[in-house]
């Protein structure tokens, strides 16, 4: 009697496991289908490094880092290179004349950007970036003092996916409130430095 | 009772060269119980050893972790496991890093439980630096931790279920820790490798999102169990397949140094929380789950429940969650700790994870060694698995819950 | 010259029905799974992903075939083609309605259970000649294997020839429409029958040749390209023939329930036929995606101390039953 009650339990229960997974045949299923549909990323997502960049004023377009290396030391691993240049403005002493970034050996800790204290690298929300050679994966984000940013967007057309630039918030708030007020801060200083030597010279 | 241990002819397109011939391991312990093997008489049929090389690449070695088997018939005569595939000098590394350095490194021993791995690191140079950690980080280092505890254990849940044949279990641990997954990106950015507890306090502060997020998991995680439950606990194929395999004793476990879900397994509630309470544990009420038999099913059984006791703590955390910083404001980039030396152990999910670290008063360590729980998990396999088929092999080591690279570092 | 012909068209048309449901089988398999455990399944090749599996056996046959080098050539060559001509050939005598079907012998269930099992043989030869050792453990395996369920299968049945009184195909149905059908006469035998056919197709939980977490890939361990191909066909046309068996003897073949069959027209008929063995299939699919998998010895405790007892009872008292209302 109790090896017959044993092998009904048993049946009940291999019945009771099919019903879990007839169960979940008609649920919503979690697929992302991928490079479609992507997730949510939340704002802090650690993406690949970017190189931020003046936005306003005549060095528009130059590159924000001004080579303190503290990045550099920072690095667990020592992906980053950087090399320096004097700043064409004359207002600052030095700016990075190459910043490369070996994402081979990258391990993406976030340590480099919590060093950085003149917002000039961000995480960004770009994930999918691949490369047809190992050697392109020593970044170049720095290239004559101008970013260079458009590797990413070369990877994509390399591996035929479809380029869809995604900004992430804190890339946002650098370049529509940081750099404004950097600027803005900048142009009072040089009508002060201004309004200090004219009286001088009159 | 003894072994055969010659290898009586040479495979055809294996050297027996590569294999010791020999199992020390096995050979010392005398009178195993378990040992079902015959030794066939001179006169009758020769029975011939059969090596199978299980792995590096296998389905169910969870990684790079080679096995080399001698087989009579199905039957498992000797198993001598081959680390070192995996072995990438994390101690000798983190001796040339500065101490902030070392936690992302971390991240890839245990990857499966970063979190844990990450924080032996941080108390360990807290206590040589002798940093005092606000109230606030060390309740977040407890919630996040516990939550890694349930993520690992899920994901080993599935694993179990594919070596042992039921594959949907696999995709539905996946889809229950995939949340957990998205907790961790919503505070620390990453899903994977965290690096989320740090020297001093952790990265960042949580988001009302990620308690929103914890709170909805945490409320669906009951009614997931109760599922895995019924398709796989309830099984009878499940319940044959575990039941009395791979069984080990108490007095064995302890001498081959096994911890975590496995020593619990067996009859001993050691768990460094209770043991030894560290950070804010004492705070919170939680039972140790104790199974008796020491199988593969009551590890089984053990980590089931510890996903439950975990999620109580997690819930107590986050309700008394104090406010204040979440990490020591003024902290020097460069740490420079006296001289000295220091030993923190702390229950990973696999079980005690150890970091002894070594000052000679410099920005970098001297000497740091890592205890990884799955190293010691898996020296009692060769004990484990003689006697046993093959299938039983893949069973019994889901059931150790490697990681491999935890085990090679 | 006419039987020629005629053969030559029955194995074309035949070869392309099985291939085609193969293919089906595949995909369905795939979604089935898919749908079970939270995911989409294939959805890119085609409308609903239905040319994946297409796309699949395409890019197998332009796949290098890699042989190992201490393989026994001959046995290792024949294996494959076995593996598929198996199942294929036990099709000539299952008759999908009442008029159709390709031939139908007198000992037309003896035909098809001798075809069944010789797929064994192909299993055997693969792990064999392949001189690899998870291949030959699966061979060993899969030997061990179907002596414990054959001999409990063909006990089961056996009830079901008491009670039709003959091992003709078609008349085992056309019995089931004078009568009920079977499975209300043999609710155990069906079970049984059930368990024992899921075992003959190779099917999880009794997968043990394959055991992919365990041996691999079991016994096609070695094979690539076409070959892979062929093994990965046969199993379908093998689960394709064991739903078919199902169906004749126990649920009624090609007839609908409740009406009168004489006169509904053949495509309904084929179409009823289609719809049962495809949810035979179904069931199949479902307990592979839930069930883990057995293991070696208790199968075959399983086969020979619990599936055997409970057929010969279910002989013995259905040979009782048709001895006293003769």
């Amino acid at each position: 009697m109790k090896y017959l009650i044993s092998i009904l339990s048993g049946f009940w229960n291999l019945l009771v496991g099919l019903g879990v997974t007839f169960k979940y045949m008609f649920k919503t299923k979690t697929t992302v289908e991928y490079p479609e549909d992507r997730k949510q990323l939340a704002d802090r997502y650690i993406g690949y490094v970017k190189m931020m960049y003046e936005t306003e004023g005549e060095f528009s377009s130059y590159t924000k880092c001004v080579a303190c290396m503290a990045c550099v030391v920072v690095c667990p691993v020592s992906c980053i290179q950087v090399t320096n240049e004097k700043h064409p403005d004359p207002t600052k002493k030095r700016i990075a004349k190459e910043f490369i970034l070996d994402y081979v050996k990258c391990e993406f800790c976030n340590l480099c950007i919590e060093a950085c204290n003149f917002d000039a690298i961000v995480m960004s929300h770009d994930y999918d970036v691949s490369m047809y050679d190992r050697a392109a994966m020593d970044m170049i984000l720095v290239k004559d003092m101008k970013h260079n940013n458009d590797l990413y967007e070369e990877s994509r057309r390399q591996t035929g996916a479809e380029y869809k630039p995604i900004i992430s918030p804190r890339e946002r708030e650098i370049v529509e409130v940081i750099n404004k007020k950097e600027y803005e801060e900048r142009l009072k200083k040089a009508a002060a430095k201004a309004a200090e030597n004219t009286p001088a010279q009159s | 009772m003894s072994h055969d241990t010659q290898i009586k002819k040479e495979p055809s397109n294996l050297s027996s060269k590569q294999f010791r011939t020999d199992s020390p391991l096995i050979d010392q312990i005398p009178g195993r119980k378990r040992q079902i093997l015959r030794e066939s008489p001179e006169s009758e049929l020769k029975m011939e050893e059969f090596l199978l090389n299980v792995g590096p690449q296998h389905p169910s070695t969870h990684g790079v972790l080679r096995l080399v088997v001698a087989l009579e018939g199905e039957v498992i005569k000797r198993c001598d496991p081959d680390l070192g595939y995996l072995h990438r000098t994390f101690e000798k590394i983190s001796e040339s890093r500065s101490y902030q350095q070392i936690v992302p490194f971390t991240d890839r021993m245990d990857y499966l439980g970063s979190m844990n791995a990450n924080w032996g690191v941080a108390v360990a140079v807290e206590k040589l630096a002798k940093i005092e950690v606000p109230e606030r980080a060390e309740y977040l280092r407890v919630i996040v931790s516990e939550l890694n505890r349930i993520a690992s254990h899920l994901m080993w849940m599935g694993a179990f279920g594919a070596d042992i044949g039921a594959v949907t279990a696999f995709l539905y641990g996946f889809r229950e820790r995939e949340l957990i997954l998205d907790m961790f990106e919503e505070i620390c950015g990453s899903r994977l490798t965290y690096g989320y507890i740090r020297v001093g306090g952790v990265a960042e502060d949580i988001t009302p999102k990620f308690d929103k997020l914890v709170r909805e998991f945490l409320d669906i995680l009951p009614a997931k169990l109760e599922d895995y439950h019924n398709l796989i606990t309830g099984n009878p194929i499940f319940l044959e397949r575990t039941r009395g395999v791979g069984a080990i004793t108490l007095e064995e476990a302890i001498s081959y140094g096994v911890t975590g879900p496995m020593l619990k397994a067996c009859g001993m509630p050691w768990d460094l929380r209770k043991e030894e309470p560290y950070s804010v544990y004492p705070k919170f009420d939680f039972d140790i789950p104790v199974y008796y038999n020491g199988d593969c099913f009551d590890r089984f059984r053990v980590r089931m429940d510890e996903m439950v006791e975990s999620a109580k703590i997690v819930i107590q955390a986050l309700d008394g969650l104090p406010e204040g910083d979440y990490k020591v404001k003024k902290l020097a980039r460069n740490i420079k700790p006296p001289v000295g030396d220091v030993y923190v152990r702390q229950e990973a999910p696999r079980g005690e994870y150890g970091v002894y670290m070594e000052s000679d008063g410099s920005t970098k360590p001297n000497r740091v060694k890592y205890r990884t729980p799955s190293f010691s998990n898996l020296s009692i396999l060769p004990l484990m698995t003689v006697g046993w088929k093959i299938a039983d092999l893949v069973a019994i080591l889901g059931s150790v819950d490697i990681v491999l690279g935890d085990v090679d570092r | 010259m006419e039987i020629l012909l005629f053969g030559i068209i029955g194995v074309v048309v035949l070869f392309s029905v099985i291939a085609l449901n193969a293919l089906i089988l595949v995909y369905m398999e795939r979604k089935v799974s898919a749908w079970m455990q939270s995911r989409l399944g294939p959805n890119r090749v085609g409308p609903f992903g239905l040319f994946q599996t297409t796309a699949d056996i395409v890019k197998l046959i332009l796949k290098e075939n890699i042989r190992n080098d201490q393989s026994d050539k001959v046995i290792y060559f024949l294996a494959p083609i076995l593996a598929f001509v198996a199942p294929f050939a036990a099709f000539v005598t299952v008759p999908i309605a009442n008029t159709i079907g390709i031939r139908d012998l007198d000992m037309g269930a003896v035909y098809i259970f001798a075809l069944g099992s010789s797929v064994i043989f192909s299993i055997i030869w693969a792990g064999y000649g392949s001189n690899s050792r998870y291949a030959l453990i699966g061979a060993m395996r899969s030997a061990a294997q179907m002596v414990s369920y054959e001999v409990p299968m063909i006990t089961a049945v056996l009830g079901v020839f008491l009670i039709a009184g003959s091992l003709s195909m078609r008349e085992i149905v056309t019995m089931q429409a004078n009568q009920t059908w079977f499975i209300v006469y043999q609710p155990l035998g069906f079970i049984l029958f059930l368990i024992a056919g899921t075992a003959e197709a190779n099917r999880a939980p009794f997968d043990l040749p394959e055991a992919e977490s365990e041996l691999v890939a079991g016994f096609h361990t070695e094979y690539t390209g076409l070959k892979f191909a062929f093994f990965f066909l046969g199993e379908y046309a093998a689960m394709l023939v064991s739903c078919c068996l199902i169906v004749l003897l126990f649920l009624g073949g090609w007839l609908v329930p409740f009406v009168d069959n004489s006169i509904i027209p053949a495509w309904i008929h084929i179409t009823v036929f289609m719809i049962k063995v495809y949810l035979m299939i179904f069931l199949m699919m479902w307990f592979r995606w839930t069930f883990p998998r057995m293991r070696v010895d208790h199968l075959m405790g399983f086969g020979w101390k619990v599936l055997l007892p409970l057929a010969f009872i279910n002989l013995v008292a259905t040979g009782a039953v048709v001895l006293i209302l003769k």
